[in-house]
């Protein structure tokens, strides 16, 4: 699969039509898909017509959006016009098709990209795994026996398969940079607020974000800049007017002072995340390393607030249907929704706190250097993990990184790290709240230099 | 009786509070699913008390991160 921006150059200039371009891609689902189980729906039809609608107004000679023909596809919690909204569970698998597409699937569909299906997730989003006993496992395009990482897997797996350049998912805790890092690939979780979530199915109102994936940073940077704008239907999204990044991301490192963060993050890193930190850092030219205050307890708080939250939402299932609950996720959600409210007034009190100490951080530094995931993709249905010293369990875990970074809303880009391990593995590229465009120009740097680039699988491992 | 929020928390501390909770929420369990349930509630009791043990001025605005504009 050709990488976004070089798809719709060729649709623009005639090269290839977006017909075309959408029949190989349904070609390489076909073909591909039975190895990684990426899909749960393929929208064959919607695909052709919209992609007939892209060659009708080149045709025409109207002006083509900057994905014009791009295939893309989407993790099965945003709404797709006519399709039940399954959030990856069976309870909502008969609910009602919806009426129309989410508002980031239309911003994308009216840059010129083409819907060619939805994706697997974790039930409900709640997972790192994408171990999903509904829908299937979906299997690591690296190595067959690992997990792609969750909860966003088919959307992280779909590109490191080639069967899409660009696609959607959703992170609360890190569901879309455990998946990247697992699968090799690149992602970006913008500011909590940054990208209207109307049209998703919620999780952790207070924890969830939307955002791409993409194989190159020119790519994720023209589909973030695609979706950016408000959106009074989410009260969550900012009124802020959209800051394009796209023509950043030349601009190299500049002043840009970049510190990597130790500490917690070195404890807790196997030796392949230690050394994808270190070489990114290097490559940045970090000056400094530095450790977060508190960052257990932050990581705690987003704990609690997500067992409660999640909780609390799904009780009418928890109280009539609990026997048809994913199994991974139903006794956590039951423990969530009786959550005494004093913790959770407290987990939100000390998440402000935090907040307001790692801001101060950013007076002295422009990025921050993190690893995405303790450890590159584990086996599917391995259950316990050996990090520091101490066995634990591996489902919860692999957000580790994640959690104390997206429970105060921080902009991230997952970059995989090249040269580190026989499997991918990646980073994570911080920067302080709005300020997108610095992770998105400090990945591009990397990507220039050769540290970070995406892996994709050109046939199915063994 | 203790406070749950604590570091050494155990199922058995935490049992009763799981039946009498579930019930006042609604939710219907088995005897086997409250016990799996108890397990979860007293793992998150014990990440809980890293929460509740950090004290934070009393006037901090547990809504503050809404507003990072």
């Amino acid at each position: 699969m050709q990488r976004a921006l070089e798809i719709a150059e060729q649709v623009r200039s005639g090269t290839r039509t977006a017909r075309d371009i959408v029949e190989a891609a349904l070609t390489r689902i076909g073909d591909t898909d039975a190895a990684y189980n990426c899909f749960t729906t393929v929208t064959f039809d919607r695909a052709r017509r919209e992609a007939e609608s892209v060659d009708a107004a080149r045709r025409a000679g109207r002006p083509l959006g900057p994905l014009a023909g791009v295939p893309f596809a989407v993790k099965n919690l945003f709404d797709v016009e006519g399709l039940p909204t399954v959030a990856g569970t069976r309870t909502r698998s008969l609910s009602a098709p919806a009426e129309a597409d989410a508002a980031l699937v239309s911003r994308l569909t009216a840059a010129g990209a083409v819907l060619v299906g939805t994706l697997n997730m974790d039930a409900y989003a709640y997972g790192f795994t994408t171990e999903n006993t509904a829908y299937g496992v979906t299997r690591n395009p690296h190595d067959r026996n690992r997990i792609a990482g969750g909860s966003s897997g088919g959307s992280a797996a779909a590109l490191a398969a080639g069967m899409v350049p660009l696609s959607l998912g959703s992170d609360t805790n890190g569901s879309i940079r455990v998946p990247a890092s697992l699968c090799g690939v690149f992602g970006i979780k913008p500011t909590f607020g940054r990208l209207t979530r109307t049209g998703s199915y919620p999780f952790v109102a207070n924890l969830d974000h939307l955002g791409p994936f993409a194989t190159t940073t020119a790519d994720l940077a023209t589909a973030y800049d695609a979706m950016q704008g408000p959106d009074p239907a989410d009260p969550a999204c900012s009124r802020r007017a959209p800051e394009p990044t796209t023509s950043q991301l030349s601009r190299g490192l500049g002043e840009l002072r970049v510190a990597r963060l130790v500490g917690y993050f070195d404890q807790w890193a196997s030796d392949p995340a230690r050394a994808a930190s270190i070489k990114a850092a290097e490559g940045l030219g970090a000056v400094a390393e530095i450790e977060l205050p508190e960052v257990e307890r932050a990581r705690a708080a987003a704990f609690i607030i997500t067992a409660t939250e999640g909780g609390t939402l799904r009780l009418p299932e928890l109280r009539s249907r609990y026997a048809d609950i994913e199994p991974h996720s139903r006794d956590r959600l039951a423990a969530g929704a009786i959550t005494p409210g004093a913790w959770y007034v407290q987990a939100q009190k000390l998440r402000a706190w935090y907040l307001q100490k790692v801001l101060e951080i950013f007076s002295r530094y422009d990025v921050l250097i993190a690893p995405a995931t303790p450890v590159p993709a584990t086996e599917i249905g391995q259950d316990w993990l050996q990090l520091n010293s101490q066995r634990i369990p591996l489902r919860p875990n692999l957000g580790l990184f994640t959690q104390p970074i997206s429970c105060i809303g921080l902009p991230v880009v997952a970059a995989p790290i090249e040269g580190v391990s026989p499997l991918p593995i990646g980073v994570q590229i911080i920067a302080a709240p709005w300020r997108e465009d610095l992770c998105l120009r400090a990945a591009a740097h990397l990507e220039r230099q050769g540290i970070a680039r995406a892996r994709i699988v050109e046939e199915p491992s063994a | 009786m203790a406070q749950l929020a604590r570091d050494d928390v155990t199922v058995d501390d935490v049992r009763n509070y799981v039946e009498a909770a579930s019930a006042v929420q609604g939710m219907s369990l088995s005897g086997e699913e409250l016990e799996r349930v108890a397990e979860v509630f007293a793992r998150n009791a014990r990440v809980a008390a890293l929460v509740v043990g950090l004290d934070l001025p009393e006037h901090q605005d547990p809504a503050a991160m809404l507003r990072l504009d």
